[in-house]
């Protein structure tokens, strides 16, 4: 029988991103796709994901807002999330930082990367 | 390697305007970047369509909120042309992103025109890649029931927000004939799917079902 994979969340607006980071973590996760805040709290009542990946920078509710909610839920409160964000300055990192989540990725993303840091949220890699 | 990939990364690289090596590196090999770069214009015909909505709400100090939202859009502009190599898109998206997230309200408005002229010549050039790509591969025909069939999965898709479905769905649609009456709305459709718009998805394959 094969080995249950851990499934991963990915909220993200652009539907080009979720395409491309879907098809990167398939190999070794189950992943679930939302495009917007609110489609992402139905998918967090259906599935349950081990680790989130949050876009920082999204339409009407933004990231940080849609953090604050998922902190909010109790099955949700310990749960790593990791922002993503394709804005690498000091003060943008200082501010996502701010909202205390478990890491952030900066996008574009190479799969390497991005499978290692699922990874280590996921508590597979332990250092 | 499939035809189409192969044709379409030789007239990508044919202009010399994306960084085809960076492009390919985020979307993992040839046929991923393939797979994006087809969905792209889709991607930046909505954007457009936002970028234009929030300009046209007005620009001004007044509107912070406004610009905020524009500034989202510039940003989502900016990255998808990153994620496909296309640089020059990129900087203009990002000059557009940043006067936005400084408030610099001059600059949003010069800039807009050229942020809207360059998506629009990125939709135009990239749908041309594909133009005949795929020739030779014939289409199959199928029956009003099997169509149905390819319909009520991709409904049934959009409501589970199962992005493999949606996305094979709209494959299986690609590689059929479409019967006259539901042509224009086959590609719709395929613009709902690639947007990811899971309410225009049900509703376009509804009317297709009835006009079927």
């Amino acid at each position: 029988m094969g080995k249950i994979k851990s499934r991963v969340l990915l909220v993200d607006d652009s539907p080009l991103f979720l395409r491309q980071a879907k098809a990167m973590l398939e190999e070794k996760y189950d992943v679930s796709v939302a495009n917007s805040a609110e489609k992402a709290i139905l998918m967090l009542e259906k599935v349950n994901p081990s680790v989130i990946l949050l876009d920082y920078e999204m339409p009407y509710v933004n990231g940080k807002e849609l953090f604050a909610t998922i902190r909010k839920m109790p099955q949700y409160a310990l749960t790593p999330v990791l922002f993503l964000t394709a804005v690498a300055d000091r003060e943008h990192i200082r501010d996502v930082l701010m909202l205390r989540p478990d890491g952030y990725i900066l996008k574009p993303v190479s799969k390497t990367e991005l499978l290692k840091r699922v990874a280590e949220a996921n508590g597979e890699i332990i250092w | 390697m499939d035809d189409k990939v192969s044709v379409v990364i030789k007239r990508v690289k044919d202009t010399g305007l994306f960084d085809l090596q960076a492009g390919i590196e985020y979307c993992m090999d040839e046929e991923g970047y393939v797979d994006i770069l087809e969905q792209s214009p889709y991607t930046f015909e909505s954007c457009l369509e936002n970028l234009c909505k929030f300009y046209d709400l007005g620009i001004s100090p007044e509107n912070e909120a406004n610009i905020t939202e524009y500034r989202v859009v510039a940003h989502s502009i900016k990255s998808s042309a990153r994620l496909l190599g296309y640089n020059t898109l990129f900087e203009i998206g990002k000059t557009s992103e940043f006067a936005a997230r400084d408030m610099d309200v001059d600059l949003i408005v010069d800039n807009h025109p050229v942020l809207v002229d360059k998506t629009n010549e990125a939709i135009e050039l990239i749908r041309e890649f594909f133009v005949g790509a795929d020739e030779g591969q014939s289409k199959e025909t199928v029956t009003d029931e099997e169509l149905k069939k390819i319909l009520n999965g991709m409904i049934e898709a959009a409501e589970d927000f199962d992005l493999d479905g949606m996305d094979d769905g709209v494959e299986r649609l690609k590689s059929v004939e479409l019967p006259e009456a539901i042509e224009i709305l086959g590609g719709k459709l395929a613009s709902a799917v690639a947007n990811i718009d899971t309410d225009a998805i049900a509703e376009i394959a509804n009317a297709m079902l009835e006009a079927l």
